[in-house]
Parts: C-alpha cells; structure tokens; sequence
C-alpha cells in the first residue's frame, strides 16, 4: 500500500510518500507525478521544485527503484528539480547499494541521519 | 738487610733478616702444594728460618679418547683419536731472593697405553661398520704422538649417476657455429632441409649401477630422466622414436615454450614482388618474398613472413615473427595471429570478470536486505539484475561492447570455441538482464568467463612472442605480440604496439609523430619534432620508456595521468612508480 499526500508551496510540489514502494503500487506513484507534469503546464513559471518525501516509506522493490529512476528523470526532462528528501536509512542503504545517488546525483538524495 | 730463601733440588733454606730487615715471602705456582707449619698455602705468605716448610708436587695421569665419525652420505668412517700425555714434575730451583715463586718443571713424559687393533675392530663393529681399511687400523695402532689424530678408517662404495637421454637438434648446430647475425631475427639463407633429412638424434638414457654404504645397505642412483622428440608436421620419427627426420622440405622449428615440438615449416618463396600477376597469398608456413609487396595485396602467413624489398600500401598477417628488410609504407602489420587480440581483450575480460562477480554479491546482499522486498522477483530475478546493470554495474555492458568491438575490428579471427563463449555475454547487454531468471544463470556466466581467462591464458603461455623488424616505417599501423625492432632511420607518424619491447635506437633513428605503446621498454634515440606533429608514448604498469632527446610537445600518457614536454629534454626515463604515479626523469637540454 503507498499514500501520497500532496502539498503545494510557492515554488516547491511536495509528495509525501508513506507505505511501500513496489510493483504493486508504483503505477500510484507514476500517475500522480503524471498528473503533476500536466499541472505544471498551467502552473506559474514560479515552479521549479518538487519533492519526494520518503519518511513514511517502508519496503522498496527492484520495480519501485526502477520507477523512482525513471520519474526523477521525466521530471529533470522538464526542467524541474528533484530531491529525494527524509530517506529512513534502511532505504537510502538500498538505494546505496544500487549507487542510486551517485548515479542520479548525491545533492538530490537526503537521508535522515 | 732484608732475609732470603732459596731452593735447591726441592731443598728450601730460609735465612731471617737483621733487625730493620724484611722477612721473605714463598707463593705457589702450578702442580705443586706448599705447606707452611703443616698447612697449605694458596698465595704469597711470609716465612721464616723457624717455619716447618715442605713442598709436594703432583703428577698428571695420560689420556686416551676415541671416537667414530660417519660422513653425511654415510660412505666415509673416520677414527678420531685424541691422546694425551701423563706428566711427573719436580721442584724449579730459586736462587736465593725475598719473594720466592714456587714452580715446577717436567721430570718425566709418561704416553698413553698403546691402541690395540681389536680394540679398535670392536669399536666399528659396535657401530655396525663393514669394509674397515686394515692398513688405516694399523696406523692408528702404531701412532703415538700427543694431540688429535683423523684417519680415514672405513668406505662405503658410491653408487654411479644415471646419465639422463639427451635430444640433440643437428639444424640449431648449424646456425650456433657461425658468428651471430646482426640483426637477431634474420636467419641464415641456408636454414632450410630437404625430404630425409636428420634433424634430431636422441641418446637413451643410461641407468647407473647401484652402491653400498659403510653398514652394507645398498645406495640406489637416482633414476635417468627419459626425454621424447615430439615430432609435429613434416616431421617423421625413426629407429625406436631416436631419430627425427624432415619428411617434407621447409624450415625446422621448435615450437611452443615450454615443451618444444619439432616441425617443418613449410616455405612458400615468391622470387619477385607480390603484384597483380600473383595476387593477395595466404600460405600456412612461411612466406618468402625477394621483392615488394606493392599497393593493395595482402599477405597471410601461418609463420613467418620475410620481405626482401619494401612493402607499401599493404596488408600483412603472420602467426610468427615478421623480417622487412626495406621500407613500410603506409601498410598494417599484424605478427603473433589471435595473440594480437587475445592480448588486447585479456584486460577487458577481466574487469568483466570482477563486475560480475560483483554484481552477484550485491544481489546477494539487496536480497537479504530487510527493507527490500522480494515481490516482483517472483517470476524471475531479471528485474533486480537489470536494475543492477543499469545503476551499479553500467560499466559491465559498455565493456562487453568493447570487447567486441575489439574482436570485429580485428582482421585476425578467434577460435570457434572463444568465439561461442564470449556470447554468452550478450546476455549481459541490453535489455538482455531482465530476461535472466535466477543468478546460477549469471553463475554460469562467470565460469564461463573465468574459463575463457584460464584458456586465453594458457594459450599465450604456450605460444611465444612474434617480433617484429623493419627498416623504416611511415603512416603504418604495427602490432606484435613481441618486440618490434626498426633498424634503420626510424618512424615516421606510424602507430606502434608491441607485447615485448620496442627498439628505435640505431644512430640517427628517430621517431617523428605517432603512438607507441609497449608492455617493456620502449627504447628510442629521438622522439618528437620541431613541428608541430602529435607523438604520444603510453606507458603502463611495468614498462618504461627510455630516449635520449625528447621534443617538446611529445606526450606521455598512463592511466594515472599524462605529461607533455614544453621544452627539449635529454636522457629521458618514464616509468610507473609502484605507488601509481607517472614519473619523469630528464635532464634540460636547451
């Protein structure tokens, strides 16, 4: 099961993440950032940024980190920054031993220490 | 006044002093008592007239030792004997003083008892010793001076060495008896045999005759080393395996590194050019050219290529070394067949090696991680590895693309058997991951790879290096997986490769742009121009490179860095330090 909430700033979209992130619900993740894209469009030029709040997320998959790669990119596509913030430690091991962060750039990766 | 005391023939006579006088004074030496009053004195004691004075001597007993020594190879028996002599001594007469030092002098030698033979026959036979020289038992019986005596008393019979069978190779007599040509890879125009000819004669091995050590037990010689003529192509074996003889006419080798396997090669001779009345050759022995090789031909030799004239525009293959006496002219040449590419993917597959070995162990770890789930794993691990190649691991699949990017480029084919096991990297490639169903796939992969290496390996190991020799080079690509020599002006803009050295260091050879890269010394008179031309020297691990004038603008290149020359060096050395580093040593020559 993942939850996003969503909270708007002035230039900054939060996604805040809570549950799991895997093959069963990444297609939840995908649409919201998808519907976010669309968004963007009618959206003042103010909106650079956009978050993905991992606090809440509990277990990853291979299928979840592949999407979470892909999204990061689509969204970079637009010229939109990415960070991936509050990371619990577990996940930001995972996503260490795939060299996700220095693979898609370690400024964007936050782990909660 | 003072007192005296003198001793005569043991007699001691003590005489007091007047009044004011000094009393005198006795001291024993050696082999003596003195007692003064009944009680023996150690040091200097005072006496006089009225003392009870006596002096007792003693006497040494003679000594007698004897002892058997055995030599480490148990064939030799020594009696040592030491013998000393007994000793009677009398009292030293002192004419008459104050201080009066008591010694002694010898009155009588008294030898040890005389040696026996039996006694002597006894001892070696408690030592278990047969074969006893009598005339050795004698000696020591009828010796009879003081000290230690060594006589030889006992020997055992040494067994005789096997002679080992020796081949010897009649052809390499005949280029060891003259002078050693000039240029080490030219051979001699008379080293060729015709049908029937001797090449090798084997002398059987001969087994040596047994010994007996001192105790009698027999001495087995070490067994002679059997050696075979391993005859290959155009070669026949006659008399038992003895005798090696050319079954067809050629060139005789030994071939391979460690074991050495006699053929004939055959020569294919081309009295005039290779040019449109011949056209391109490809020959399994050796090719012999007496004129050019000219614009567009190619050759292609299973051994040595000898070109007597200059070689241009063209393209040339040898399995062994290659001999150009003239000039190259924008041409290719390739000496040493597959080892050329097998020394160039060897690096390559064994950084393949580690990733995957790697990438296994990482999905080991990810899949015991507690915050990684195991869900979509379930139809296969093809996500999880195809995740990995994609992040981690990129480096894996753009490697096995230079690998085979390697081999098409090469012009030079791999074996049937290589060739089928490095696909299997394929499946490593691509979207190829993600159809993988579990890591004994990849396991699989790996041992594949790992054998590959090991026969790659073992393949280079067995075959020896090909080198290279030409008078002048320019615009040309050269690869050999020994050493290339020039032995005339040099190099000009030409791309140099060699597995063993490369020697550019005749008087006034020079090397004027290009790339030379070399797994030993690159050893070079003069790098460089005064123009602006690009020269690049790649040094690795292990290899070095030696010039005595360096131009500006040459460059250096290692993997830890490069260093380019701003000003005209002299006496140049560039080696990897064993910390990693490049360094240079030169010395300003403007």
């Amino acid at each position: 099961m993942l939850e996003i909430e969503t909270s708007k700033g002035e230039s900054v979209i939060c996604l805040k993440l809570s549950g799991e992130l895997e093959i069963s619900t990444v297609e939840q993740l995908r649409m919201c950032v998808e519907r976010l894209c669309l968004c963007v469009e009618r959206l003042p030029d103010g909106l650079t940024e956009v978050h993905l709040d991992f606090f809440g997320i509990e277990f990853v998959d291979s299928t979840g980190i592949g999407t979470l790669i892909n999204v990061m990119k689509d969204l970079r596509e637009q010229d939109i920054k990415v960070m991936v913030t509050r990371i619990p430690k577990e996940i930001y091991e995972v996503f260490d031993l795939l060299s996700i962060p220095e693979l898609m750039g370690e400024d964007s990766f936050e782990c909660l220490s | 006044m003072d007192g005296s005391i003198t001793i005569t023939e043991g007699k001691i006579t003590v005489i007091n002093p007047p009044p004011g006088g000094r009393y005198p004074t006795i001291e024993p030496l050696h082999n003596l008592t003195v007692l003064v009053n009944g009680e023996p004195v150690t040091k200097a004691v005072i006496v006089a007239a009225e003392d009870d004075i006596r002096i007792e001597t003693h006497s040494q007993e003679p000594y007698l030792e004897m002892s058997v020594e055995i030599s480490d190879d148990r064939l030799s028996a020594f009696m040592v004997v030491n013998r000393c002599f007994g000793r009677e001594f009398r009292v030293r007469d002192c004419p008459s003083c104050l201080q009066a030092r008591v010694g002694t002098v010898t009155a009588a030698e008294i030898p040890p008892r005389k040696i026996s033979p039996r006694e002597v026959m006894q001892l070696l036979k408690e030592r278990g010793i047969a074969s006893v020289s009598e005339q050795a038992v004698s000696r020591i019986c009828e010796y009879n001076i003081e000290g230690e005596q060594k006589v030889l008393i006992a020997r055992g019979r040494p067994a005789t060495p096997s002679q080992n069978a020796v081949i010897e190779y009649t052809f390499l007599e005949k280029t060891a008896a003259g002078s050693p040509p000039e240029n080490p890879f030219q051979k001699p125009q008379d080293l060729s045999v015709e049908v029937g000819q001797v090449l090798a004669v084997k002398t059987e091995a001969v087994e040596g005759a047994g010994g007996v050590d001192l105790f009698g037990e027999p001495i087995e010689p070490e067994p002679p080393q059997d050696v075979q003529i391993l005859a290959g192509d155009g070669v026949r074996l006659l008399k038992n395996n003895t005798v090696a003889v050319a079954s067809h006419a050629g060139r005789p080798v030994l071939d391979g590194r460690r074991q050495k396997v006699l053929k004939v090669i055959p020569v294919y001779t081309v009295p005039g050019d290779v040019d449109v009345n011949l056209g391109n050759i490809s020959f399994k022995g050796d090719i012999v050219v007496w004129g050019d090789v000219l614009e567009g031909f190619s050759l292609k030799a299973g051994r040595d290529i000898i070109v007597h004239g200059n070689v241009i525009q063209a393209v040339l293959y040898a399995g062994g070394n290659m001999n150009l006496f003239k000039n190259v002219i924008s041409s290719e040449l390739n000496a040493g067949g597959a080892a050329i590419v097998l020394n160039r993917l060897l690096p390559h597959l064994k950084k393949v090696f580690s990733l995957i070995y790697g990438l296994l162990q990482a999905v080991q770890v990810l899949k015991k991680h507690h915050s990684f789930k195991l869900n979509d794993l379930q139809r296969g691990e093809g996500r999880l590895f195809q995740l990995l190649i994609d992040t981690k691991f990129k480096m894996l699949p753009k490697l096995i693309e230079e690998i085979f990017e390697i081999i098409n480029s090469s012009k030079v084919s791999l074996s049937a058997e290589h060739m089928r096991d490095l696909e299997y990297l394929q499946k490593l490639t691509g979207i190829n991951p993600s159809r993988i169903n579990n890591g004994q796939e990849v396991l699989n992969i790996l041992k594949t790879v790992e054998g590959i290496l090991q026969k790659m390996q073992e393949d280079n190991n067995f075959t020896e290096p090909s080198h290279i020799t030409a008078g002048y080079v320019q615009n040309s690509v050269i690869n050999a997986t020994g050493d290339i020599t020039i032995t005339g002006r040099g190099v000009i803009i030409s791309k140099l490769s060699a597995g063993g050295n490369i020697n550019i260091n005749k008087i006034n050879a020079v090397v004027r742009g290009g790339r030379l890269s070399a797994a030993g010394v690159t050893n070079v008179k003069e790098l460089g121009s005064n123009a602006d031309v690009i020269c690049i020297v790649e040094i690795n691990e292990g290899s070095v490179l030696k010039a005595q004038v360096v131009h500006p603008a040459v460059t250096v290149k290692s993997s830890s860095g490069k260093y380019q020359f701003n000003r005209l060096s002299r006496s140049v050395k560039a080696y990897i330090k064993p910390d990693g580093k490049l360094e240079i040593e030169k010395l300003n020559a403007d």
